[in-house]
């Protein structure tokens, strides 16, 4: 053994061992991951990052809408329990962080689109107003659940560059996130009517868009029936009341301009086009289901039952022991008699094959018997009573066909089969004194009839926007068993904000913590 | 006392080979449970196979890792993180690359618990380093010697909830409507008596008379009291070894042989190994010596211990105490084969369908996975180093070393078709491969001079590196089997699935080191590192740190009292660096394919940013600690007392800081927590009697510490960790505070401070509000560990004891709301302190006196009732009696506010506990009898383990099961893991 053989084994080992820059370079990212994205990509990010908002989900059902939206709106009967009207903290936190995650993929898409040259931002502009489009239908949502919100502000962290401290956000006020948005929209609108798509980006749209597969066409109607959604949320504030007047009017009275979803086959919609995709199971069956939570309403289920409503073998079914008789749970029944009623198994129940076991159930943005209400009212307002007259039986048509719809492309058959509408039975069913038009007298009472067919519509597959219009409408006298146990003795006006905001954002909640009360209205609540 | 040792200027624990075999401990870390001060072991349940989680010096690390580095001879090995209370994510137990390491082979473990003990190993040496020496050839008196031994043991269920035998299934009827009949019994359609359909045991009492359970078996109405553990096995577990070894002037060597075999609790769970150590070591010349280190293991799992989370964290598995597990073996499979079918579902054998009350889908659907769904996995370890040094000069060599770390794990899982195949396909098939690596080299050039008599310095100067590879390929089918138990991927219905993934990790670092000793009195070392590491932005990725340590023998420079044999103060300081997760600090997108979704479209991809941010910009942690310690021996070495006192602040610690999600995410990585441990150590030792016939050694450690959280962001008050149950409990670190604050909803209190109750009997609980309830950090640990012998009889006892630490065990709280366990006995009469009362018309409880025979109008009047102290909502006394069945229901039921009335701040206790951890009798057959045959050494004992506690805070379960993965915060709430165990066996060992 000599110098040289253990020189040798040296720089072998050293060798060996050693490492190069260039190793721990390449070693710090994850190989599985992407250091950059494209428009299109995180266009669609964005989308599926709120996924479980839009398309039936046991989180949004079990965790936040069994013990909301469907309660506050009598859609679903329900055991009387202590502290029921107060939002659980879980709902509020729950809902609250999914859509300011959706709100971060949006500025990300953002961050990526203001990183390109004019030239690609030109050809990228289509994602922008669709992603924009979709992004406030539901900023909306939460503003009317929550009123005040971060928004102008909030999600800034990645644009910020990871520094958190100046992405502490603030508070927006609500009507000033309705004034952007209805800004916007309107531009949109008029922008989209003249857009030159080149054809590169027309294939990549088509291809990223989930929503309306890259047909412009549906993206305007999308816009159009959102902005009549808003335009008409806030019409009763005296601070949007022209506004809204003149817009709703200028959109109604120019359809080419203008178009809105006015058939069924226009519906916005998120499509279940496979199962088994990373889109994830439809849980919509547990979402409901447990803990009894498809149990109809009394007062929806009679005035269904009632009124022959062509829809009733759609959207209920009896109870396995109730001989085909229909039966809702009433809210005011003390909590031991719901208990033993709910284990007769007589209660009606949401309908498993149109509604909860229905693995192709879409996501549902816009729909037309939607739109044609909101037309109605303000016809109604403009004292047209004809055109407002049509908008409202259409508005049935289309809500009567919608669920023949939802009934035709479920894969589950557990229901019975459902009895068929036909001319006639639609047209008795708007002749019943209950439901037509001609027979009800006066603004009111005409503005009750929208207010009952929104309910009768929405029912639990929108219930939010169900609870939103109650709370605006404020037509339909339901009644609730009073909780004498909490100072929130019957349903609230807005959710809390989570206790998320409390903790670790302090300085701006301190803003509107004054304000942060059940009772207290969203500002578009005019009652 | 060697020089080595005398020189050393910060704290270890030494644990020499003997202890770690006693008791026949299957892997080293379960051998370490209160033998060395500072340090915590908590082993998760299950088994052989199940991991071991080690802790020195408290955590170090807010979220981050906690476990020590393992050094074996000089080298880094794997140890990875396992998590096991994720039961959606994966149904098995996983283990650590700790538990390869076989106690027989290890001649001692010696434990750096400080800072300036980290400069040689580098940033995971934050957490502490367990140095692990594998034996060394000797030889014996007629030169090869070989050693041998031998154990066999048994496992016992133990430790389970002490569960009430007194009151079947059910609820009374005036709580409850479950159809009772007036005698509280339900009965079939033929006036059978029959078990209600109900989760709850407040039903009848036992009276032995036949009750119909739901397979249709009719037996007698008593309490099923071992109906639980039928469901698991009695583990036989057995241990050979046998070790050949050597040594001559020029070499020596060792070669050992092992074979394990291990059952667990777990039916069907079985794990083989196989570990051929050989240890080597080589004068090729004067001047070089080659060592060579080979250490094989080779293991055959067959189904890891298989959860139990859908038993105890959850009522749909919660056995009831007229159940039976071996009820569920009996039927969870048709004759077929098939799995059971309940109700009118589809069954080639309807007439066996399950349509019984009281059948608990979760454990037959339990005891069908556990039997049905098999799992193998085959590995194949090497550690292996390879050692030169190189003697320049007396004064001056080279050592370099290589070594590797690799395992080769393959994975298959069988689960059988549940059905026949014309109901539909199902069973699956997976294959998967795992590699593991770590190629570690180091190179060490040492120089020592004696530049007086007195005076001696050293320098060493050195670089290490270290690559560390992980990779996974997998197939599964989907869909199902298209031929019934066809177990091969061909057999998928849809296109099979496949998965793979990839980590890589690379560290190197220049060191060196400089020391003078003068006299062999006063010691001085000091040492400098710079690391570079692949989890750091590449551009910043660099970080040095120092150290210096002092060692001064008092008995050396003083004239000291003569009892005192050796005193020797020590004292350190240094800082290690620390480095983010790896890939956490790099912020990335992740992307996904949602295939095709329109007609004639093309594949959809997306992407999405995590809503954990990075950050490019991560600095190093940095611990910096200092410590001070006395080592002082007595009486000729008959008695020892060793202090250490340390104080350790974690300054720019990496962590997830919780935003609001307003800002764009949950949490961005950051450097904003200050982390503050200190503590004190104590060890005491000594021959307490030291006669020829009669020996008594003792030793004690304890070790107090205390951490607190110094600071996080620059407003942030708190971290959580996480949200339990939709709101009903959080774990948090608040600053000011040790980490890990247990908050839950407290009883609302009105405007006077009066605990509020419900028009329903209940406390109101406010949930607006959080209480902090306890804490997870436990206060001060240690063990006690006596040896006596008598001439050839030994006992040798390991306690070891734990004081404070919080843990929520939700699932074990859970089992008194269904009424399973003792305590909700508690008022169900009037001997038991229960209230009499009758139910008004509005359904209030009235309390009369136990004579009454019924109600003004006739009601009937209970027997156990409760009566909440505080007030109703119009500020008077509540007066209200509920039913404690009512009251045990709700009040430990699952989920915050949103969902129930539970009070979740009695799930959150202290956990106490002194446990007599190890036990051994043995006997030495004396030597001049076993010479005549060639052997000596022969020792015979009988062990246990685990065998019971002395005392503990929590009655209902042994506090380990908790632990459900390597963080702390996996080990607080989850009994869901596997039940203990208490193993009894035999050894012997001889010497030829």
């Amino acid at each position: 053994m000599n110098f040289k053989r253990i020189f040798i084994y040296t720089i072998l080992i050293s060798g060996l061992a050693s490492c190069s820059v260039g190793d721990f370079e390449d070693n710090y990212t994850d190989p599985s991951k992407l250091s950059e994205t494209t428009v299109g990509k995180q266009f669609t990010g964005m989308i599926m990052s709120n996924r479980q908002s839009v398309l039936p989900s046991y989180w949004d059902y079990f965790v936040i809408k069994r013990i909301t939206s469907n309660r506050y709106s009598q859609v679903v009967g329900w055991v009387n329990v202590e502290n029921q009207y107060v939002p659980g903290s879980a709902a509020v936190n729950d809902r609250w962080n999914n859509f300011y995650n959706f709100m971060a993929q949006y500025r990300e898409l953002q961050k990526v689109y203001n990183g390109l040259t004019d030239v690609k931002k030109e050809d990228n502009r289509v994602f922008m107003i669709a992603a924009a489009t979709y992004f406030y239908d539901h900023t909306q949502q939460t503003v009317d659940l929550y009123g005040d919100i971060p928004w102008s502000e909030a999600g800034m962290l990645s644009i910020n560059g990871g520094d958190y401290s100046k992405s502490y956000a603030a508070y927006d006020e609500a009507s000033d996130i309705y004034t952007k948005m209805l800004d916007d929209l309107l531009g949109f609108a008029n922008e989209l009517g003249s857009l030159q798509i080149n054809p590169a980006t027309v294939v990549d749209f088509k291809t990223q868009d989930l929503i309306n597969n890259g047909n412009i066409d549906m993206w305007k109607k999308y816009i159009n029936s959102l902005r009549l959604k808003m335009l008409t949320r806030v019409s009763g504030t005296s601070e949007f009341s022209a506004r809204a007047k003149s817009e709703i009017g200028a959109i109604l009275s120019n359809p080419a301009q203008y178009p809105i979803v006015e058939v069924n086959d226009s519906n916005i919609m998120w499509d279940i086009y496979s199962l088994g995709t990373v889109i994830g199971a439809n849980d919509f069956r547990s979402g409901l289901e447990d803990w009894n939570g498809n149990i109809a309403g009394k007062a929806i289920l009679n005035h269904m039952v009632s009124n022959d409503d062509p829809r009733l073998t759609y959207v209920f079914q009896p109870g396995l022991n109730a001989n085909g008789e229909y039966l809702g749970l009433d809210p005011l029944m003390n909590p031991t008699e719901q208990d033993a009623l709910i284990l007769t198994q007589t209660l009606s129940l949401y309908n498993f094959s149109t509604i909860s076991r229905n693995q192709y159930f879409p996501g549902i943005l816009m729909t037309a018997a939607e739109v044609h209400l909101l037309a109605a009212e303000f016809y109604l307002k403009e004292n047209q009573d004809a055109m407002a007259k049509m908008h409202f039986e259409e508005a049935v048509t289309q809500s009567i066909g919608f669920y023949q719809y939802l009934r035709s492309i479920s894969n589950n058959a557990e229901s019975i089969a459902p009895v068929v509408p036909t001319a006639e039975s639609v047209n008795d069913y708007l002749a019943m004194d209950e439901i037509s038009w001609d027979a009800a007298s006066g603004m009111d009472e005409k503005l009750s009839l929208i207010a009952e067919q929104k309910w009768l519509h929405f029912n639990v597959i929108q219930s939010n926007e169900n609870w939103h219009e109650i709370r605006r409408l404020n037509k339909l006298d339901l009644e609730f068993w009073v909780d004498n146990s909490n100072q929130q003795n019957l349903p609230p006006s807005r959710w809390m904000y989570p206790g998320s905001e409390q903790t670790y954002n302090m300085e701006n909640y301190s803003v509107v913590q004054p304000q942060d009360k059940l009772t207290n209205s969203v500002f578009w609540d005019m009652n | 006392m060697d020089k080595a040792q005398k020189s050393l200027g910060y704290a270890t624990s030494v644990i020499e080979a003997d202890e770690l075999v006693k008791v026949g401990n299957t892997n080293l870390a379960s051998a370490l449970y209160g033998k060395a001060a500072g340090v915590r072991i908590q082993g998760g349940a299950g088994g052989a196979t199940s991991p071991v989680n080690i802790q020195i010096r408290g955590i170090n690390s807010i979220t981050g890792k906690s476990q020590p580095l393992i050094v074996l001879d000089g080298v880094p090995i794997r140890n990875e993180e396992v998590t096991n209370n994720n039961y959606w994510g994966d149904q098995r137990l996983r283990g650590n690359g700790l538990l390869d390491i076989n106690p027989a082979d290890v001649e001692n473990i010696s434990i750096l618990k400080g800072a300036s003990a980290a400069a040689l190993y580098g940033s995971e040496a934050v957490n502490g380093v367990v140095l692990i020496t594998t034996k060394k050839g000797k030889a014996g008196e007629n030169g090869m010697q070989v050693d041998f031994n031998t154990n066999f043991s048994v496992d016992e269920i133990a430790y389970l909830p002490r569960y009430q035998n007194v009151r079947g299934p059910g609820m009374p009827s005036h709580i409850l409507n479950l159809g009772q009949a007036a005698d509280g019994f339900n009965y079939t359609a033929d006036g059978m008596r029959t078990v209600p359909n109900s989760s709850t045991n407040y039903g009848p009492k036992f009276d032995g008379q036949p009750m119909q359970a739901w397979d249709g078996i009719t037996r007698p109405y008593n309490a099923q009291q071992d109906n639980y553990s039928a469901l698991f096995n009695n583990p036989v577990s057995s241990q050979i070894n046998i070790s050949i070894s050597n040594a001559t002037e020029k070499s020596n060597f060792r070669l050992s042989l092992t074979r394990q075999d291990n059952e667990a609790l777990s039916l069907n769970s079985k794990n083989s190994k196989n570990i051929i150590n050989l240890n080597s070591s080589y004068q090729v010349s004067k001047k070089l010596t080659t060592d060579l280190m080979i250490n094989y293991i080779n293991q055959n799992t067959a189904n890891r211990p298989y959860s139990i989370d859908r038993l105890i964290n959850n009522f749909g598995g919660m056995m009831t105490r007229f159940d039976n597990g071996a009820w569920y073996l009996d039927r969870y499979q048709t004759s077929r084969g098939y799995r059971y079918v309940t109700g009118n579902g589809q069954s080639l054998t309807p007439d066996e369908n399950i349509t019984g009350n009281g059948f608990r889908g979760d454990i037959a659907d339990y005891v069908w996975r556990v039997n049905k769904n098999q799992a193998s996995e085959i590995s194949n370890r090497v550690i292996g180093s390879l050692t030169n040094t190189f003697k320049f000069t007396d004064d001056l060599n080279l050592r370099a070393r290589i070594s590797t770390d690799f395992t080769s794990r393959y994975n298959e899982s069988e689960n059988y078709s549940e059905r026949p195949l014309a109901f539909g396909p199902s069973g699956s098939f997976g294959m998967s491969t795992e590699l593991f690596s770590i190629l570690y080299g180091d190179i060490m050039l040492n120089y020592k001079k004696a530049i007086t008599e007195d005076f001696t310095i050293g320098a060493m100067l050195g670089y290490t590196a270290r690559t560390e590879n992980s990779s996974s390929v997998g197939r599964s089918t989907n869909g199902g089997l298209s031929t019934e138990n066809l177990f091969d991927i061909v057999a998928s219905t849809n296109i099979p699935n496949n998965s793979s993934n990839r980590q890589y990790r690379t560290i190197d670092a220049l060191l060196g080191t400089v020391n003078f000793d003068y006299k062999s009195i006063w010691f001085v070392e000091g040492t400098i590192r710079r690391d570079r590491i692949s989890t750091m932005n590449p551009n910043n990725n660099t970080f040095v740190y120092p150290s210096v340590n002092t060692a001064f023998a008092l008995t050396d420079a003083f004239d000291l009292p003569q009892f005192i044999t050796f005193s020797k103060l020590r004292g350190s300081w240094g800082i290690v660096g620390n480095y983010p997760d790896i890939y956490s600090a790099n912020i990335a997108y992740s992307q996904n394919s949602l295939g095709v979704q329109q007609l004639g479209g093309s594949n959809v991809l997306f992407t999405s940013l995590p809503s954990s941010f990075g950050n490019d910009g991560i600095r190093p942690e940095q611990k910096h600690e200092f410590e001070f310690g006395l080592d002082t021996r007595f009486f000729n070495n008959r008695f020892s007392l060793d202090i250490s006192y340390y104080n350790a602040q974690i300054r720019d610690q990496i962590l997830p800081l919780t935003l609001p999600t307003t800002s764009g995410a949950f949490s961005v990585l950051t450097n904003i927590g200050t982390l503050r441990n200190t503590g004190i150590e104590i060890q005491l030792t000594g021959d307490i009697i030291s006669t020829p016939n009669f020996q008594w050694d003792a030793t004690i450690n304890l070790s107090k510490i205390s951490n607190k959280v110094e600071k996080l962001a620059n407003n942030a008050t708190e971290l959580l960790h996480v949200d339990y149950d939709g709101n009903a409990a959080q774990l948090r670190s608040v600053v000011g505070r040790p980490m890990g604050d247990f908050y839950a909803r407290p009883i609302a209190l009105d405007a006077n401070g009066n605990q509020v109750v419900q028009p329903n009997g209940l406390y109101k609980i406010d949930d607006q509000k959080w209480i902090q309830v306890g804490n997870a950090m436990p206060d001060a640990l240690g063990g006690i560990i006596n040896e006596f012998s008598y001439k050839n009889f030994s006992l040798y006892a390991v306690m070891d004891f734990q004081i404070g630490g919080s843990v929520m065990p939700t699932g074990i709280n859970w089992m008194k709301s269904r009424g399973l366990t003792e305590e909700s006995l508690n008022f169900m009469d009037e001997a038991s302190g229960g209230l009499a009362y009758y139910r008004n018309d509005t359904g209030q409880g009235v309390g009369v006196p136990h004579s009454t025979a019924q109600g003004p109008n006739g009601e009937t009047v209970y027997h156990d009732g409760m009566v909440m102290d505080g007030v109703v909502a119009d500020g008077s006394t509540n007066t209200n009696v509920v039913s404690q069945a009512f009251y045990y229901w709700n009040t430990y039921n699952w989920g915050g506010p949103q969902y129930s009335q539970s009070r979740y701040e009695l799930y959150i206790q202290d956990n106490n506990y002194l446990k007599m951890r190890e036990l051994s009798v043995a006997y030495t057959i004396p030597n001049q009898i076993t010479s005549k045959i060639g052997v000596s050494n022969v020792n015979i004992s009988v062990y246990g383990r685990n065998l019971f506690f002395l005392y503990r805070s929590i009655k209902d379960l042994d506090p380990e099961v908790l632990t459900g993965g390597s963080r702390w915060t996996q080990t607080l709430t989850s009994a869901g893991t596997n039940p203990a165990t208490r193993t009894y066996g035999v050894m012997l060992r001889a010497r030829f």
